[in-house]
């Protein structure tokens, strides 16, 4: 259970949680309970505690459905077999997988041969050929995302620009900067 | 669709006891403000989500707009009501894939995609098979991620909507689903009150 504290000025609501697509301002009692329902399983981070004082509280129970961050560590064995199983398939060149000349030839002529058959060669636009190229493209693509390596590369990608931007922020310039907290200036 | 229950709760002797302001015979104690709106939550949501009845959602949508005090958001349909729905449509989808599949398998009878196995071309079936059920595999995938991400919380409130709407359907539902995924669900509260 999560209890949301709304600050009440003349019936109209304010809701304050720090999540931006969350908060609203100055809002009519019956809107704010619509925006609260719709925008509360979608974005809320998990809160034990309560969220300040307000004037009406707004009690949800957690979504027990809801994917967290830790439900990923029994993802991470299952993407790590994969990834050993494919490099250890990789380096045996097993003839179900690798015994054909070129994969990607072998890619192309399989699709193909689901539009068209043997002997009948056709090269045109198919409906059909372009589901199942996007299918298995996409199949390639989650293949792709479940690689730990692809998470950590990810992981790497996204945070590390935002991280070497904080450090030089606070800890390079912020040797420069003196503040009120530091002792009231020199 | 989320049910706003409006509630009371006071602090007496170092506990805090927590009221349904439409209903004040009905009490419950905790020992923080959370616990008391939790064991209020099974309560109405036992009593909510195993009778459906649009007469007591109308009843408690007019408490909530009326009342100035807290509220406990309840859904019209429970986790348990939801998961078992998902796994009937998925079974549904299950059915209905395997007759595409066999409908495919009969027009394309005899041609074995362009390829029969004999004596020499078993690596070459054998890579096809493979192949075959990689692209099944990513079809399953693919359409179950689309399914959970975009359809069905849309899916939800629509057949919650549809719930309220039509009593034959808020009977077949109670019967099928309602009865059997709620039945460790708390049916400790009855709203026995006018509902006018």
């Amino acid at each position: 259970m999560i209890e949301y504290c709304l600050r009440d000025q003349d019936g109209r609501l304010s809701l304050n949680t720090g999540i931006s697509t969350l908060d609203f301002e100055n809002v009519h009692r019956d809107r704010a309970l619509i925006l609260l329902s719709d925008g509360c399983y979608a974005t809320y981070q998990t809160r034990k505690d309560g969220m300040g004082k307000g004037d009406v509280s707004v009690f949800v129970m957690e979504d027990r459905l809801r994917l967290r961050i830790v439900d990923l560590l029994g993802f991470l064995p299952v993407s790590l077999y994969v990834t050993l199983l494919l490099i250890y398939l990789a380096l045996t060149h097993p003839p179900a997988f690798f015994g054909a000349e070129d994969f990607m030839q072998f890619f192309l002529n399989t699709l193909q041969s689901l539009s068209s058959h043997e002997g009948t060669p056709s090269y045109g636009f198919s409906l059909g050929g372009a589901m199942v190229f996007w299918v298995m493209t996409g199949g390639l693509v989650s293949l792709l995302m479940s690689l730990p390596l692809f998470t950590l590369a990810a992981y790497y990608i996204s945070f590390l620009p935002s991280r070497v931007y904080r450090f030089l922020y606070y800890n390079v310039l912020g040797l420069l900067v003196k503040t009120q907290d530091d002792g009231g200036g020199s | 669709m989320a049910v706003f229950v409006p509630i009371q709760l006071e602090e007496q002797e170092g506990q805090i006891v927590g009221r349904f302001s439409f209903d004040p015979g009905y009490q419950v104690q905790g020992r923080n403000r959370l616990e008391a709106a939790t064991k209020l939550h099974r309560a109405i949501a036992g009593c909510l989500q195993n009778s459906k009845d649009p007469a007591f959602v109308r009843f408690l949508q007019n408490q909530a707009a009326q009342s100035q005090n807290s509220l406990i958001r309840v859904d019209l349909l429970s986790q348990a009501e939801k998961a078992w729905i998902f796994l009937f449509f998925g079974f549904k989808l299950v059915f209905i894939g395997v007759l595409l599949t066999a409908f495919l398998t009969w027009l394309s009878q005899g041609q074995n995609f362009g390829m029969e196995l004999t004596q020499t071309n078993a690596g070459e079936f054998l890579k096809r098979g493979v192949m075959a059920l990689y692209l099944m595999a990513c079809v399953f995938l693919t359409l179950m991620l689309i399914l959970r991400r975009t359809f069905l919380e849309w899916f939800f409130s629509q057949y919650e909507l549809a719930l309220l709407a039509s009593d034959s359907l808020r009977r077949v539902h109670l019967g099928l689903f309602a009865r059997w995924a709620n039945c460790f669900q708390s049916k400790s509260y009855e709203y026995r009150g006018s509902l006018a």
